[in-house]
């Protein structure tokens, strides 16, 4: 996925053929999806969340500035737009109450599913700032410069909160049973 | 106990951003402190068990989705959009809509009046509020915008603010009636003007915290809110809407999330 190639289908968006932008579609819907699932949590409102900021991203692709990657700036809208959907739904207190019941027992046999779930978990159970930081960072292996504009802090703020955010995540798969060594 | 420098020189590692010589001088530290070495282990597991989490499929119809809305809502975008410029683009043509959303708000009133339509239907007595001289649309910033595709309806609800004037555009295409209810929080908005920009006007009448309206086709309009003074109250539309084969609701933001 060239940036250039990008710059190419948006060029074709705005002469008048929007049968480009399901080009560009095709490339980034799954990891649109997968960014946004990993933070509202909940496929349908992850689909809401993704068709929402495509058909966002196309009406104001005008106002794209080609000198940030087009996957860039759709990350953005992905994450405000997850960000707003979490708001609107008001969420946080259920993902609370559902993260107790998640805590697991001693005894507990691991399963791949379990233990993805206690991973999923312990992200959700961080605050969203760090939430989004990790997620961008190690799902996404994006740079600190994209998720400064992604998220529209300073880098150095990035920095210091993908920090934190690994020292609270290592805790809290910790506190789950989750292994981490070997 | 380890060293806070270590462990951020650890983060860096992770982030391939540690310098040869720091990394050596981090490598030479896990050497010699075992607790600083697990600490490491640990945190590169973390960021291991993250990478673990397979990648979800969206739904197959994800893509479908999202073009049928762009080409549904194209058109009528394009033509509200020039219709919201016509209507800014002068002073008089701006005084003419809100001339033309009294007229609207009046001839509601009378009818309301003379059809007894307070009796249970909308009424117009709670419209309320002072028609400022607006600013020019290009002030307005745009704060929610939600496409409208089920249900056989296709459209969008947008707005946008300047300070204490919203602006909420709503779209509907629909084969079938659809019964529109638009309420919104009155101890936080009043409602300072509507109008149907396009289409055939159907009926639209107005109680103290809704808007009630019926639309069949395709149809626009515009709703012109201002905020209460030092309200706290909630400063969102709820919009139902109801067709034969069910009904769907958006909540529509009308001020800029932090």
């Amino acid at each position: 996925m060239s940036d250039r190639a990008d710059a190419l289908l948006v060029q074709d968006c705005l002469s008048g053929r929007s049968e480009a932008f399901g080009t560009l579609v095709d490339r980034y819907q799954v990891t649109m999806f997968n960014v946004s699932l990993r933070i509202v949590r909940d496929r349908e409102d992850a689909a809401d969340v993704t068709q929402t900021a495509f058909f966002k991203a196309f009406e104001n692709l005008k106002s794209f500035n080609p000198r940030y990657k087009f996957f860039s700036w759709l990350f953005r809208i992905v994450v405000n737009e997850s960000l707003n959907q979490l708001k609107r739904s008001r969420v946080y207190a259920e993902l609370d109450e559902q993260l107790l019941s998640d805590e697991p027992g001693p005894d507990e046999k691991y399963h791949q599913e379990e233990l993805q779930d206690r991973i999923e978990s312990a992200l959700t159970d961080l605050k969203l700032e760090y939430r989004v930081v990790l997620v961008l960072r190690h799902f996404q292996d994006l740079s600190y410069q994209d998720i400064s504009y992604i998220t529209d802090v300073p880098e150095k703020t990035v920095k210091s909160r993908l920090f934190t955010a690994r020292k609270l995540l290592r805790e809290k798969l910790m506190r789950r049973g989750v292994q981490l060594r070997g | 106990m380890v060293e806070e420098r270590y462990i951020d020189m650890m983060q860096a590692e992770i982030d391939g951003l540690l310098s040869e010589e720091d990394a050596r001088e981090l490598r030479r530290y896990l050497d010699t402190h075992g607790e600083a070495n697990q600490y490491y282990e640990e945190l590169r597991g973390s960021v291991r068990a993250l990478s673990s989490l397979p990648q979800v499929d969206p739904p197959p119809s994800l893509k479908s989705d999202i073009m049928r809305a762009i080409r549904r809502a194209q058109p009528q975008r394009r033509s509200v959009r020039d219709r919201i410029r016509e209507i800014f683009e002068s002073r008089v043509a701006f005084n003419y809509v809100y001339a033309l959303s009294a007229g609207i708000v009046i001839g509601v009133a009378l009818y309301g009046m003379i059809a007894g339509l307070d009796k249970g239907g909308p009424s117009s007595s709670d419209v309320s509020g002072s028609l400022v001289l607006t600013p020019p649309a290009a002030a307005y910033q745009r704060v929610d915008e939600q496409p409208i595709d089920t249900l056989g309806i296709t459209g969008m609800i947008r707005t946008r603010s300047f300070e204490k004037s919203h602006i909420a555009e709503c779209v509907l295409q629909s084969g079938e009636q659809v019964r529109g209810v638009i309420e919104f929080e009155p101890r936080a908005l009043c409602l300072a003007g509507f109008s149907q920009t396009e289409g055939t006007p159907e009926e639209i009448g107005v109680e103290q915290n809704r808007i009630v309206l019926t639309s069949t086709g395709s149809n626009s309009y515009l709703f012109l809110f201002e905020s209460r003074a030092d309200s706290t109250a909630a400063q969102v539309l709820r919009v139902t809407l109801t067709t034969p084969r069910g009904t769907v609701q958006r909540t529509v933001q009308l001020f800029r999330l932090p």
